[in-house]
């Protein structure tokens, strides 16, 4: 059977609900889209109780204009008590409790999103912490490597001056060893000098005893000549023997001299020299190894330096959109004030007292205490016949 | 040495936000739930660089606890910025006969508070 709707108007507090929710689901297309469909579909359920089974969905169109619902509001305001249904008086002393409920979980909603905002600061913070702690990580690193680059750098000027001193050593060893050398060489020749005399000596002698014979052969006549070949005879031996003398300390010295000289080959002390110009070597290839990693920790420094400024960047920005939870929250409040105040008229029409203040009081007193240009533009857009008048003010204005 | 920024604001959420953002930035944060709490910290002796208030807050709100810092010989040159959701042009101008130095509205991004933090104090980090 088809259900016609009645011809009495909707009670002022359903089209006064529908006006909160149609601001606050205006509202919700930014903030808080759960708040807007859930005050939507209680308007929904009070609605539903009012009119089922009625064929258009009155509270569908959040998009009726600002005149419809002061046409609805007037309506309702002539009521009294006397003159309403009862299913109507059931509906209004269940208002506030409704009302109530809504401001509840308006409330639990504006507790979720502290709560959700205060998480993901603390993240953030951790983040900071995070990226200030690799940082300063890397920092010590780099402070590391610079203390071990100083250390290597003291014993490292020390062994290359020991290493330039020992290749001076070197470089003189050789030049003695030549000397040497040489000095063995002219020792040589001399030894030939005196081997040239030693047979000169021995030819002398041998031909003192020629003089020796022929001068007894002649006899008398011979006999000073022989005086002469014996004193011949005594030199040669006198100069051999010298001769073998100064031979024989010649040989003497050169041997010596040829121990002193391959204990002084340069062979035998590049040893220890290679090994301190290894060990030199190692110190410079250590040095260049830590000035490589300093600088790579210092390349690396600078792009921790330049990603921490991107993350605090990042999230600063990112914080500094977490404040629509503060212009959510009071938005929130601010529909929350209107419900309670709204209940209360509820209370007073069931109660036949008569509200104090008309709804369009409520209406001009919500307009009142609104401290935002959004609030004010979604007031507009509903309850104003004049449109939202666009603000010049900038959001950020020195003095 | 990071220059001092003191928060006066009613919201927890708003004071750990700004805390975290100014304090990741190098400067160090106090701060104050109402205007009166903030009176009492700079009566303390508190002198702080910047100062970062609401306007709609409980007890004290910012436009009264601006005209009573500016009372006090050691506020008259800090910097006082307001950081609201209040846009009525009337308490603009009334902040600006007040002494403050800044008007912003909320939301405002990190980087756009710290843009005008580095305006009105040019050596800020």
């Amino acid at each position: 059977m088809a259900f016609e709707r009645p011809p009495r108007p909707v009670p002022w507090f359903v089209g006064m609900l529908l006006l909160a929710s149609a601001g606050l689901g205006a509202t919700a297309a930014g903030d808080g889209a759960i708040v807007g469909i859930m005050i939507a579909a209680g308007c929904a359920f009070v609605l539903g109780q009012r009119q089922r089974p009625a064929p258009a969905p009155i509270f569908g169109p959040f998009k009726r204009r600002a005149s419809d619902w002061q046409k609805i509001a007037s309506n309702v305001a002539v009521l009294h008590r006397d003159e309403l249904p009862e299913r109507t008086r059931r509906d209004l002393a269940a208002a506030q409790t409704f009302l109530e409920t809504l401001r509840g979980q308006i409330e639990g909603v504006q507790q979720d999103v502290a709560v959700g905002v205060t998480a993901v600061v603390t993240q953030v913070e951790a983040i900071n912490r995070l990226s200030i702690g690799q940082r300063e990580r890397i920092g010590h690193s780099l402070a590391g490597v610079e203390t071990m680059r100083d250390v290597l750098k003291v014993p490292g000027a020390i062994i290359s001056q020991l290493g330039g001193m020992l290749a001076e050593r070197d470089r003189t060893i050789t030049e003695n060893y030549a000397g040497l050398q040489s000095l063995a060489h002219e020792f040589q020749e001399l030894r030939s000098a005196l081997d040239v005399i030693s047979q000169v000596a021995d030819k002398a002698f041998f031909l003192a005893i020629n003089a020796s014979v022929e001068a007894h052969r002649h006899g008398e006549m011979g006999a000073a000549f022989g005086l002469i070949a014996t004193e011949m005879r005594a030199l040669a031996t006198q100069t051999a023997d010298g001769a073998r003398e100064v031979s024989a300390s010649i040989n003497f010295f050169a041997d010596r001299m040829q121990t002193q000289i391959v204990a002084a080959l340069p062979t035998r002390e590049g040893g220890h020299r290679d090994d301190v110009l290894n060990l030199v070597r190692d110190l410079e290839r250590a040095q260049d190894d830590a000035a490589t990693v300093s600088a790579r920790l210092s390349e690396l420094m600078q792009v921790m330096e330049a990603g921490h400024s991107e993350i605090v960047c990042t999230l600063s920005d990112m914080l500094g959109r977490l404040q629509f939870e503060d212009v959510t929250r009071q938005r929130l409040e601010q529909v929350g004030c209107a419900l309670g105040e709204l209940g209360k008229l509820a209370v007073c029409s069931y109660q036949g007292a008569g509200p104090s203040r008309s709804v369009a009081d409520l209406l001009e007193e919500q307009q009142q205490n609104y401290v935002m240009e959004s609030q004010r533009l979604v007031h507009a857009r509903f309850a104003s016949a004049g449109g939202p008048a666009a603000s010049a003010a900038p959001k950020i204005e020195l003095f | 040495m990071s220059k001092t920024i003191l928060i006066v604001d009613d919201s927890p959420t708003m004071i750990m936000s700004l805390r975290a953002t100014l304090e990741m930035n190098g400067f160090t944060v106090e701060s104050a739930s109402d205007g009166s709490q903030a009176l009492a910290i700079l009566q303390g002796g508190l002198r702080p660089h910047l100062i970062i208030t609401d306007i709609n807050m409980p007890n004290m709100g910012g436009l009264e606890f601006i005209r009573a810092a500016r009372a006090l010989p050691s506020c008259r040159f800090i910097p006082i910025l307001t950081l609201t959701t209040e846009s009525d042009q009337a308490k603009r101008d009334e902040s600006r006969s007040l002494g403050a130095t800044g008007w912003l509205v909320k939301p405002l991004s990190g980087p756009d508070l710290l843009g005008v933090i580095r305006q009105v104090l040019p050596a800020a980090a």
